[in-house]
């Protein structure tokens, strides 16, 4: 019977620091500092980016949903996770000219 | 002997909670919550910077982000701001219904553009609307929003006009 009870209490000691272990950050503080304008390529943003959720202007703007979290910034994979809006205006030969993370969640 | 009395009792207890079966009705609070998808900061305050004439869709887009809907010619942008004031979902057992009663504020704030992409106008609609709800088994009945939040009475494309 004690080694049951000590059997339990373990299993129960172990449930509650799994429950109270902290859930590392997903987000990166410098994960959007490759966007340089003048600099930084479409081909680049695509690489790093991915597909954007939206194109405006013929593909001249691109907007991607980005998170956000106590480590930074991330790509969201659920909807109830953005909380910024990143813009690219690209030039005509494809450079990045001019960017901006807008916040759509929080006041 | 006592233990039919037990028994007859327990009995008792099990047909008065079938009777009040039908009667239980339980309601439950519904929190203020933004509704997903839709942004948390739009107001007055995000069209102030707009000027007719002047503002391009660039402008809008680098200030405002990426729009909750556009026209296919992108002729407009739609930013829409959904937030349930609270309410309450009135749980009854054994329906296989449940009504929720919701208080929901809706801004929408569409920005029309000319060809050039400079903005033409805008127009803020801000209404709250109470509204109520069916959630039940086989599919929600949602009520219809006092704002069309999807665009739906706006044009697809760029109305032309008329030539002489």
């Amino acid at each position: 019977m004690p080694m049951k009870l000590r059997l339990v209490g373990q299993m129960l000691v172990t449930c509650v620091a799994a429950a109270c272990a902290e859930v590392p950050p997903l987000g990166h503080v410098d994960w959007l500092d490759f966007l340089q304008p003048g600099t930084t390529t479409r081909a680049v943003v695509a690489d790093r980016l991915g597909t954007p959720d939206a194109t405006f202007e013929g593909g001249r703007i691109l907007t991607y949903w980005v998170a956000a979290d106590a480590g930074g910034y991330f790509k969201p994979r659920q909807h109830d996770l953005r909380t910024h809006s990143l813009v690219l205006v690209f030039r005509h030969d494809d450079v990045l000219d001019r960017h901006s993370l807008v916040k759509v969640r929080g006041e | 002997m006592r233990h039919r009395s037990t028994h007859r009792l327990q009995v008792a207890i099990g047909l008065m909670a079938v009777a009040l079966l039908p009667a239980c009705v339980i309601p439950l609070p519904i929190a203020e919550a933004h509704r997903q998808g839709t942004r948390e900061n739009l107001g007055d305050a995000a069209k102030e910077f707009i000027v007719a004439g002047k503002t391009t869709r660039r402008d809008v887009l680098l200030r405002l982000g990426q729009p909750f809907g556009a026209a296919l010619d992108e002729s407009w942008v739609m930013y829409v701001c959904v937030r349930s004031k609270g309410g309450v979902l009135v749980f009854i057992y054994p329906s296989p219904a449940f009504p929720a009663f919701e208080t929901v504020d809706y801004t929408r704030l569409v920005i029309y553009f000319d060809e050039a992409g400079v903005v033409e106008r805008t127009q803020l609609e801000q209404r709250t609307c109470r509204e109520t709800e069916l959630i039940a088994q086989g599919g929600d009945v949602k009520p219809r929003p006092c704002i069309d939040v999807l665009g739906k009475d706006l044009p697809l494309v760029r109305e032309r006009r008329a030539r002489d």
